[in-house]
């Protein structure tokens, strides 16, 4: 019986996996099946898209997959000062599964898209950290996607065991985020409001993937919001204050059939500098592409090519649930931007396993430090989060 | 002691093989009627089991509405529960097979995101090519292609359907076209997993089979150690009065419950064959016994105890019932399945949407079989060995002591049967009345009295005979002089011939009460349904156009669309409620037309009642006013959507459409406080002087295509008729096995006086009798044994029939059956039964015939 309820798992994973599937080609050196040809009728994401805003916050449904991507840092009402934040992740993936709206008339049920949800949270103080996750039909009254004009961007229905909604929303400029997990105790309900306009990732918002510029995404970050709302801690829901980081990125295909993962970094210095940073990594661990952006306070910001900056693993520790082996502290160093610190984990665990897709990754907070053996070494310098995909056996994520 | 038993056995088995291969026989016939009628009984639960398991086999609860849909906005509430972790809606749909017109597929519409796992087979292991390129290319496709269903294995292997086959299916006027695109393994979760049932994504399967916003099924996966029974009353509260939370063990239960009637009619019918056959091996090893009675004083004489002895005779009639089971249970295993499209689809018809469409043979019901030939054989051996064992040796030694005993006791035993029939209907009108089993144990008790009659029937009967010459009196005169053996032959024949009897007068009236019926209410000329509702009674719906086209028709005065529900009363008994279309005026020329000329009212009167339907009321029929104890005046409590509607009943109607419960309600009212959808069907008045039959085949061939059942009343009336007699094609298997097993009674009697008088015939013939004249005393003794068990079996089958239809029909079926005498059918049955023991005795007959005067011996003068 368990075996048959794996294999049935990973006929929902496949089925998944189809449906997200992006890249073309079989992945040489992994474990996941071979996906589809992507299916005609999506458009690719292409250098020189004209941006407009607020349009471009809600969804693109004639790309297949996009994600509104919110990481950040909260701290607790009248909490003392050198009191550890609580890290938050919170992700609407919307998943496009046919690029032909459903015939009017036809059932609720036939959707255009997937809505996925990811939220989690780490308490360092507690050495907490929960992940809950979401997987439902854009449609039937489970999940859906604002138009422009309506408040809500995107939203789906809290995982089983919990009332109401996951949603993003955008009100008076501020984004409304809201997730909640009663059986995993999980609960954020936020706004967040930016003060500098988007910063554009890569050339005219176009982040290649690849040597080629061909493969890519339209991506824009919000790097510096100013969050206020509640968060749950223990058994009760707490005022808390903080900033966030908002990414957008709106693609039909990324990975290239080499690349098996990534590692991305954003972090929010104390100058008021803002660095964002990826990398894609090939399955023996060489780096395929790499590119970064850096704004200034002001919302200016220029690329970082691969020769401009390094990342270094400093200490890796190995998941109990996955076996997989993630570098949860680095080295980072841009010199030119005289950069250069330490990315420390607030938690060595900050694994999110999806059961849903079997997919796991590291999303973690972390604190970036003036590196030992400088002066002031230790000392805190900005805060951040770090991205670590495809790591450990068969975790290629199917995009 | 046990080698002589195995000596014994072994020559006992080459001088008389025929006699024990008839015996052997009886007891296989027996068996093989039990096992049959256990190993469907079985199926037809488990068949609902088997579906329950392989589609909700993963939940914990499922929430299922008291009308056969609830709307998909519930979802969400019961996805917000706090113990609730996973739960996934299911679109159902039985939908028929065109072309295939025993075929229907049990589509099962789920989410295919949702994290229920149904064992969809990588479809490259079917190996086609396009799909080991690409496994997981299929799957996307149960998106996006129309019409992509996933079959079983064995369903594909036996229809010969490969992945990319297309299947033309319906439900109700709709016809599709499905791909077969994978295939979904069942059997992976449960052996006894339905082959019809095939998977689809929700949407398609809502869009192609079902309606909008309308599921048929949610169920739920709760968290570790969350109380189940908790959950289901906290669920049961949000989700309001609509709907039913139940765990998979209480849903088996539900069906449990609503098949007891059917499963019980079932048992009671092979429990005759039963009783019948273990007469029959009574028959058989007393037979055996008198033959050797000789051995047996022979042996006491020797020294051999009382206990030996019976020992004897007890293991060698263990060893005929061993044989009697082996050969039995296979025989009964063939019969079952020779009947069971009959059973299915009379479960389809009446019961529960699962059709039974695999059997196993349980080892309970193995353990049955063999459990009762065995102590069939040992009970039928136990009276004769004790009465063996207990005599002097020396009487066993003379030749007709135990005749005279069983002559000397005829009085007494026909004492006894009336002491017995008279207490058991003095329990039976006093307190048995009211016991649900009542019926049939009283007809049990009467059913053990007959034969106690027989001695003494047969010796008044023969009494009179006096045979000066060869002929039918002397055959008479024997049957007396051996009646000990004869008795339990005619006794068998008795008991067959009364359960004969009791249920040709049975069927006969109700088929007769059912054409009267059937010339009252179906009255429109042309009736349209759909092969789906034909063959599933599902509650697909006939196309709003169509009905159009059908009101448009040249010759078409009025359309009648007729719509039934199976609703929930709200004590949980299902209600088929049919929704009337009320016309307002008359049409001239068409009085059939009219609804109040075709209420066939029991209580209440039609105009009254038309026009109480009109103000809201509602009809019921006459098994829910028996069963449920209501009546005109009362009020009928359905489960509607948003909680119990009451609706004062009108008036009682006969009805035969099922044994549950039927009401009539006036569409708007159904429509409104029910379920409002389009009709399953339709009926059609045509002007006066319309040729129907001429109207149909115009219909057919306009509407050709299209998956529509389209019938004349005459064409209606017959298959209507039709389906009575298939429900009853099992009884008549029966009957011909109980028949069976008494002719062999006759046949092992006659063999055995053929040996045991193998003195008396040579003195016949040393006397000038011909062998002619030997075979005809014979065959005069079967057909008198015929005669006598055809007497005995007239009054036990008029008593039988009275309580079948009078006490055991109303309890169980809640129907009225106005007797009637089908006097052609007893006729010919009659006849059957003297022929057949004529038949009977026609080998006994040609063994007799050889006898020789030269066998003559000292004693015998």
């Amino acid at each position: 019986m368990r075996r048959q309820a794996r294999n049935g798992m990973m006929v929902t994973a496949a089925l998944l996996a189809a449906a997200l599937a992006c890249a073309a080609l079989p992945g040489a050196n992994t474990n996941t099946p071979p996906a589809p040809a992507p299916a005609e009728g999506w458009l690719r994401a292409a250098p020189g898209y004209a941006w407009s805003f607020p349009r471009d916050h809600y969804a693109h449904p004639a790309h297949r997959t996009e994600w509104w991507y919110l990481t950040g840092h909260l701290r607790e009402e009248g909490a003392p000062a050198d009191a550890e934040p609580v890290a938050f992740q919170f992700t609407l993936f919307r998943i496009g599964l046919d690029p032909l709206a459903p015939p009017p008339g036809g059932s609720t049920w036939r959707a255009q898209a997937l809505v996925m949800g990811h939220a989690a949270t780490t308490d360092p103080t507690a050495g907490r950290h929960v992940f809950s996750e979401t997987l439902w039909r854009a449609a039937a009254g489970l999940g859906g996607f604002g138009v422009p004009g309506d408040t809500t961007l995107a939203w789906c229905a809290a995982p089983p065991g919990t009332p109401g909604r996951w949603s993003v929303a955008l009100q008076d400029g501020a984004f409304l985020v809201r997730a909640r997990d009663d059986q995993r105790g999980l609960a954020f309900d936020l706004s967040c409001a930016s003060a500098t306009p988007p910063v554009l990732q890569g050339p005219g918002g176009f982040s290649p993937k690849d040597a080629s510029g061909q493969a890519g995404s339209l991506y824009y970050s919000l790097p510096r919001l100013s969050v206020t709302g509640t968060l749950r801690r223990g058994d009760r829901d707490v005022r808390v204050t903080g900033q966030a980081w908002l990414d957008r990125e709106v693609f039909t295909s990324t990975l290239g059939a080499s690349q098996t993962g990534w590692d991305w970094v954003s972090l929010q210095l104390d100058d008021g500098r803002d660095l964002m940073l990826y990398r894609l990594r090939t399955a023996d661990g060489r780096v395929d592409f790499a590119l970064g952006t850096l704004a200034a306070p002001d919302g200016t910001s220029r690329s970082l090519v691969r020769e401009q900056w390094s990342l270094e693993p400093l200490s890796q520790w190995t998941s109990p649930a996955t076996g997989a082996p993630y570098p949860v502290d680095w080295r980072l160093r841009v010199p030119e931007a005289a950069i250069d610190v330490e990315l420390r984990a607030i938690l060595p665990d900050q694994e999110n396993v999806s059961t849903r897709t079997g997919v796991h990754y590291w999303e973690g907070g972390v604190r970036a430090v003036t590196p030992a053996g400088k002066p002031g070494a230790g000392a805190l310098r900005g805060r951040g989060f770090v991205e670590l995909t495809g790591y450990g056996a068969g975790s290629r994520p199917p995009v | 002691m046990i080698s002589y038993l195995r000596r014994g056995l072994a020559q006992h088995l080459r001088h008389s093989r025929t006699l024990l291969a008839l015996t052997v026989l009886g007891v296989a016939l027996g068996v093989a009627s039990v096992v049959a009628i256990q190993t469907l009984n079985q199926g037809s639960l488990l068949a609902f089991d088997g579906s329950v398991r392989a589609i909700s086999g993963q939940a914990d609860l499922s929430v299922t509405g008291t009308l056969p849909t609830l709307p998909e906005s519930l979802l969400p509430v019961v996805l917000g529960d706090r113990d609730v972790a996973g739960a996934w809606p299911l679109v159902r749909a039985n939908v028929a097979v065109t072309g295939r017109p025993d075929l229907n597929l049990d589509i099962i519409g789920f989410d295919v995101f949702a994290p229920v796992r149904y064992p969809l087979q990588d479809v490259a292991a079917t190996g086609d090519d396009a799909a080991r390129r690409d496994p997981f290319a299929s799957l996307h496709q149960a998106l996006v292609q129309p019409g992509w269903v996933a079959i079983t294995p064995e369903l594909a292997a036996q229809e010969g359907w490969r992945v990319g086959d297309v299947i033309r299916a319906s439900s109700g006027s709709r016809a599709v076209d499905l791909t077969v695109g994978a295939l979904v393994d069942f059997r992976r979760f449960e052996p006894l997993a339905p082959r019809r049932l095939a998977v689809m994504d929700i949407a398609q399967a809502q869009e192609l089979f079902g309606r909008p916003g309308r599921i048929q099924q949610v169920d739920v996966v709760l968290r570790k150690g969350a109380d189940a029974a908790d959950a289901a009353a906290r669920l049961q509260a949000a989700l309001g009065p609509g709907v039913r939370v139940q765990t998979p063990e209480q849903r088996r239960q539900d069906a449990s419950a609503l098949l007891a009637a059917f499963r019980l009619n079932l048992t009671a019918l092979s429990l005759i064959s039963v009783f019948v056959g273990v007469f029959l091996v009574l028959t058989a090893v007393q037979a055996s016994l008198v033959r050797r009675r000789r051995e047996f004083g022979l042996l006491r004489s020797l020294g051999a105890t009382r206990a030996q002895v019976m020992g004897l005779v007890l293991g060698e009639a263990a060893a005929l019932g061993a044989l009697g089971v082996a050969l039995g249970i296979p025989l009964g295993w063939l019969a079952a399945r020779h009947n069971l499209q009959a059973v299915s689809a009379t479960l389809t018809s009446i019961y529960v949407t699962e059709g039974i469409d695999r059997l196993t043979l349980p080892a309970p019901v193995v353990a049955l079989g063999a459990a009762v030939g065995m102590l069939g054989a040992l009970a039928g051996a136990a009276l004769p060995a004790w009465d063996l064992a207990r005599r002097d040796p020396l009487r066993l030694l003379s030749p007709l002591s135990v005749h005279e005993a069983a002559g000397r006791a005829a009085g007494r035993l026909a004492l006894a049967a009336g002491a017995l029939a008279a207490a058991g209907s003095l329990w039976f009108f006093t307190l048995g009345r009211e016991m649900r089993l009542g019926g049939f144990l009283y007809g049990l008790v009467m059913m053990l009295a007959l034969p106690l009659l027989v001695p003494l029937v047969v010796r008044t009967a023969c009494g009179w005979a006096r045979p000066g010459r060869f002929g039918p009196a002397l055959s008479l005169r024997n049957l007396q002089a051996r009646l000990q053996a004869t008795g339990f032959a005619v006794a068998a024949l008795a008991i067959t011939v009364s359960m004969m009897f009791g249920i040709t007068i049975l069927v006969g009236s109700f088929r007769q009460t059912l054409v009267t019926w059937l010339d009252v209410t179906i009255r429109a000329d042309v009736y349209i349904s759909s092969e789906s509702w034909q063959r599933t009674g599902n509650d697909a719906f006939l196309d709003p156009a169509l009905l159009d086209t059908l009101r448009a028709w040249p010759g078409v005065v009025s359309l009648e669309e007729q719509r039934r529900l199976r609703v929930l009363a709200v004590d949980g008994r299902p209600v088929w409620l049919n929704g009337l279309r009320l016309t307002d005026r008359p049409l001239p020329g068409v009085p059939q037309a009219d609804l109040a000329g075709r209420l066939p009212m029991m209580a209440g009167e039609p105009r009254a009642a038309v026009a109480a339907l009109r103000a809201g009321s509602v009809l019921i029929g006459e098994p829910l006013a028996r069963k449920a104890r209501l009546g005109v005046g009362d009020t009928l409590r359905l489960a509607g959507p948003a909680g119990a509607v009451a609706l004062p009943i009108a008036g009682v109607t006969y009805d035969y459409t099922s044994e549950g419960g039927t009401a009539f309600v006036a569409m708007d009212v159904l429509n409104a406080r029910f379920d409002a959808a389009p009709p399953n069907n339709a009926a059609l008045f045509l002007a006066p002087g319309t040729d129907v039959e001429r109207t149909v085949d115009a219909l057919k061939n306009a509407l050709a295509g299209r998956p529509l059942v389209i019938r004349s009343n005459r064409t209606l009336r017959a298959e209507v008729l039709a389906v009575f007699d298939q429900t009853f094609a099992v009884t008549r298997t029966l009957q011909a096995m109980a028949l069976l097993i008494a002719a062999l009674g006759v046949s092992v009697t006659l063999l055995i006086q053929a040996h045991e008088r193998a003195g008396e015939l040579a003195l016949l013939r040393a006397l000038g009798a011909t062998r002619r004249q030997v075979f005809g005393l014979f065959l005069g003794e079967g057909a008198a044994m015929g005669a006598l068990g055809l007497l005995l079996g007239l009054g036990g089958g008029l008593g039988l029939a009275a309580l079948l239809i009078l006490v055991i029909n109303r309890t169980w079926f809640g129907w009225t059956i106005r007797p009637a005498w089908p006097g052609t059918a007893l006729a010919g049955q009659a006849l059957v039964v003297l022929a057949v023991a004529a038949l009977a005795a026609v080998y006994p007959a040609s063994r007799a015939r050889l006898a020789r005067p030269g066998q003559l011996t000292r004693d015998d003068l």
